[in-house]
């Protein structure tokens, strides 16, 4: 690990120039700024691997706090046979794919930077088929393979990574404390929520994900469906509500890509057997 | 004769899945019956929230649809204008598809806000879900869990499992663009 943070340290002295701008009232150099964000994006893009994954442990490890996996291998080795069979069609078909349905009866899914994909139990019991279970999968995979949770602990003032910390880094190496504070601004990420466009593109490319690993990309409206049906501030669906687009809203912005995409041709599987096995095995642990 | 055609179809492909393939759902949007699977087809019949459906054979976005009560209408519908109805979702199965499969105008009462207040909003009467959620701030307060993180490393499956376990599914990998995400480094591609 000690060998890889300097270059972490360039990420976040990329990050220091680029907030620390902001924090001095640096409105006499927009252009500078504006510069310092690209190189900044550019840098989420470059962060080693091994520093990402380790940022994205942390994270996952609160989430699993939070919420642990659900005790039934099975099940466990399902999710990981369908979400690495679609992630292997991403952009980073080789990163350490894990994935696991968490035992709460809340409607989720989440990802952690370097490859880690969850859905919640309760999000799981509503799903139809397997073709639904592989977008909602395929959108967790696009936030990690278009590193959205790293861009938004470097941009995002809200989680708390404080140009102290960013200086921190800058001054020396980030150390075992200051790991922990990325992680805590990464599970708060979890309640802030990402961009807008950050949950409408993984949409997109969930969808694409999905069909190209052979399953019915249009399953995605049946889900959208389901989840307008479910009252927005229901205390299962809160944290959902609050973090993303509504469904008709996310409904709206796929269709002509589904129109023109997806529209004609073979429509793609929807396998039903062992999807409903592992949907009777959830369903029964909720009694 | 191209209409023709497409009518014939369309009729076949709805002779042919009420012959077994049909699955029951409900409509759980207002909106029109067409006649073919287009916006521009004739309008066969407008259908209701919580009417009782017969789903059959999708093209693209919309779904072959014959009414269940009343006059036997068939023709297509978008997708999302449709729900399918499970076996399993039952109260004790599945308290909010129990929820769903009651979805009907005439029992709006049932469906409630998590808080318990009837929902008289603007009439979109969504399902209550009335269980505890996992909330931001349990994430933000939780301590780390190591050997929750381990138990599904155990789990991950190698690149053969899910060629395998794909392969018996019958799935197929396909050609399909998947769209760049901005800054990020997903700039179009595509693969396979």
């Amino acid at each position: 690990m000690r060998g890889r943070l300097p270059l972490l340290t360039v990420f976040f002295a990329l990050a220091l120039a680029a907030t620390g701008g902001a924090l001095a009232g640096g409105l006499d150099d927009i252009q500078a700024l504006t510069g310092d964000m690209d190189r900044l994006r550019q840098a989420s893009g470059q962060m080693p691997l091994a520093e990402e994954r380790e940022i994205g442990r942390g994270m996952a490890e609160r989430l699993m706090g939070a919420s642990p996996p659900v005790h039934d291998a099975r099940v466990q080795r399902y999710v990981n046979r369908v979400g690495l069979w679609v992630a292997e069609g991403s952009q980073r078909p080789h990163l350490a794919w894990t994935f696991g349905v968490l035992d709460t009866p809340a409607v989720n899914a989440f990802a952690a930077p370097g490859g880690y994909v969850f859905i919640t139990r309760g999000l799981f019991l509503l799903l139809n088929d397997e073709g639904e279970l592989a977008v909602v999968l395929g959108h967790e995979i696009a936030h990690v393979t278009a590193r959205h949770h790293l861009q938004a602990l470097a941009q995002d003032a809200r989680v708390g990574i404080t140009a102290d910390l960013v200086g921190n880094a800058i001054h020396g190496h980030l150390d075992h404390g200051q790991l922990e504070q990325m992680w805590r601004a990464g599970a708060r990420l979890y309640a802030i929520g990402l961009k807008r466009r950050d949950e409408f593109d993984a949409d997109r490319i969930g969808v694409a994900l999905a069909a190209r690993a052979g399953y019915d990309p249009w399953t995605f409206m049946d889900t959208l469906t389901t989840l307008e049906a479910v009252h927005p501030d229901a205390p299962a669906m809160a944290l959902q509500s609050k973090t993303h687009p509504s469904p008709e809203e996310r409904r709206a912005r796929l269709l002509g890509q589904l129109d023109q995409d997806f529209g004609k041709g073979e429509p793609g599987a929807r396998p039903e057997t062992r999807f409903d096995e592992m949907r009777d095995r959830l369903s029964a642990r909720g009694r | 004769m191209k209409a023709w055609r497409a009518m014939l179809l369309g009729a076949a492909l709805v002779t042919v899945t009420a012959a077994g393939a049909e699955a029951p759902g409900i409509v759980v949007q207002d909106a029109a019956l067409r006649a073919q699977p287009s916006t521009g087809a004739e309008t066969v019949a407008r259908l209701d929230r919580g009417d009782a459906v017969a789903l059959g054979q999708r093209a693209g976005g919309w779904i072959a649809v014959r009414t269940r009560v009343g006059a036997q209408r068939a023709g297509w519908m978008r997708v999302w204008h449709v729900r399918r109805q499970h076996a399993a979702d039952t109260e004790e199965g599945n308290p909010l598809l129990a929820g769903l499969k009651r979805f009907s105008r005439a029992v709006t009462g049932l469906f409630e806000r998590g808080g318990g207040e009837p929902d008289t909003g603007n009439g979109q009467t969504v399902a209550t879900f009335g269980v505890r959620g996992l909330d931001g701030g349990d994430i933000a307060s939780a301590a780390p869990n190591a050997e929750g993180l381990e138990r599904l490393a155990a789990a991950r499956a190698s690149p053969t499992d899910a060629k395998s376990y794909a392969h018996a599914e019958h799935l197929q990998r396909r050609a399909a663009t998947v769209p760049g995400a901005g800054v990020s480094g997903a700039e179009n591609w595509s693969g396979w």
